[in-house]
């Protein structure tokens, strides 16, 4: 969505931000898996953490709908 | 030839030429990247490691990635996207291929930490190298076809591997041994063929007639010379925009779940059925097809209505019921059916962390 509100080179600063932080991501989520795996004896926790990680997204994604005013008249 | 003509003709020539090849060096770079989950059904206990160690393997190929994607750009800028590409695709199949020497957790991190640093800049210099190549209106559609080489890549990376695993003991090597290598092969071979097969810019392409490439030159620079109209905001500014996190968290958590699955997917599926190797391979692959209907599903329903966070936000939520369903459910092959689910997470169009480059945001 960066691109839908933003142009140049401040577009390209800002998804290259959002790509890093989800690398992290996806450092993060293997790690976690295999760390409460060993933990636990069994994925299922794991798996409800991951399932939280996603419901918060998805609020987060729903949340996002009130800035798409901030388009660019290009986008 | 009037210019609608010669753009459509030279567009569709274009597209002929680079996104089918484009569309294989992309399955094979997510092969690569994910094919140490299929090894773990072997090597995991072949080597003793233990979850934790396989996990943080996993993902360290994320750190290596993340540190190198800048470095990785500048010198893609400087030597042209067609050497570079083929820069990255040799050194990742041969650090690929070194996988099969791994004896102790220390030299599995170190792969694979080195194999993300190689790939790092692959999808933003494919980005970038189709920037050379197609008008902006035309770009995202380019962009978005290559990308659907991801769940491609499943539906031929699971069977595969699987039968990979079963040479198990053939010639004094591991099953997982011959899938590092047999796997990593095809990375290398087409690393060579770029450097032939791809051209650096239209004006070099043979197969483009001299209309054809004068007509591509000019429109795509004036694109360029016409793009100053941009939104005055600062990059200080794009840096702290609230919302510009607020899309990272989306995207972090995305990515916990997406790649959390893509990597532990054939441990889990393993544990839960109990099927051979091979069987695991196929069950992957079908999952890996429905992902692909869902993608196209999802993103042309995105696309006609120009609509992107409550897609993302359907998929997202699907995705939570799936990896809670898997872990509620005592019943095993219940279970395998949420796992469609969880895997549809992060497929509408640009949910997967680096598909943000271009258009694919939500």
């Amino acid at each position: 969505m960066p691109s839908r509100f933003l142009t140049g080179a401040p577009a390209a600063a800002g998804i290259a931000l959002v790509v890093t932080i989800a690398n992290v991501g996806g450092f993060a989520g293997p790690t976690i898996i295999g760390a409460m795996k060993d933990r636990f004896g069994t994925h299922g926790p794991a798996f409800m953490l991951l399932g939280g990680c996603a419901v918060v997204a998805a609020l987060l994604a729903i949340a996002l709908r009130r800035v798409a005013v901030l388009r660019g008249p290009a986008g | 030839m009037n210019l609608p003509d010669l753009a459509s003709v030279t567009l569709r020539k274009v597209t002929l030429r680079l996104i089918p090849f484009l569309f294989v060096l992309y399955i094979v770079a997510w092969l690569d990247r994910v094919n140490v989950g299929f090894a773990a059904l072997q090597m995991n206990s072949d080597l003793g490691f233990s979850s934790a160690a396989f996990g943080f393997g996993s993902g360290v190929f994320f750190l290596g990635y993340c540190l190198f994607e800048v470095p990785s750009n500048l010198v893609l800028h400087r030597v042209g996207a067609r050497r570079w590409i083929s820069r990255i695709m040799i050194s990742w199949g041969a650090i690929s291929a070194t996988m099969m020497f791994v004896r102790t957790t220390p030299t599995f991190y170190v792969l694979r930490f080195l194999l993300g640093a190689a790939e790092a800049g692959f999808f933003p210099g494919v980005v970038y190298y189709l920037s050379h190549w197609y008008p902006e209106g035309q770009r995202a559609r380019a962009v978005a076809a290559f990308m659907t080489a991801v769940p491609v890549s499943g539906v031929i990376g699971g069977p595969l591997s699987g039968a990979l695993l079963s040479l198990n003991g053939l010639f004094g090597l591991a099953g997982w041994q011959w899938l590092f290598l047999v796997e990593a092969l095809p990375a290398i071979l087409l690393g060579v063929i770029v450097l032939v097969y791809l051209p650096d810019r239209p004006e070099t392409a043979d197969w483009l007639s001299s209309a054809e490439k004068d007509w591509l030159v000019n429109r795509l620079a004036a694109e360029r010379t016409g793009y100053n109209g941009a939104i005055p905001i600062s990059i200080f500014a794009a840096l702290t925009n609230p919302t510009i996190w607020q899309l990272g968290i989306i995207f972090l958590f995305a990515a916990i779940g997406f790649y959390g699955y893509s990597f532990w997917a054939p441990l889990i599926v393993k544990s839960l059925t109990g099927s051979s190797d091979v069987n695991v391979g196929i069950i992957l692959g079908a999952i890996s097809a429905i992902t692909i209907i869902s993608m196209i599903l999802n993103g042309a329903h995105s696309d006609h209505s120009d609509e992107r966070p409550l897609h993302v936000a359907v998929a997202l939520l699907i995705s939570g019921a799936g990896f809670f369903g898997c872990a509620v459910l005592r019943q095993p092959i219940l279970a395998v059916f949420f796992l469609p689910m969880v895997h549809f997470g992060p497929c509408p169009r640009g949910s997967s962390p680096e598909h943000l480059q271009p258009q694919g945001l939500p």
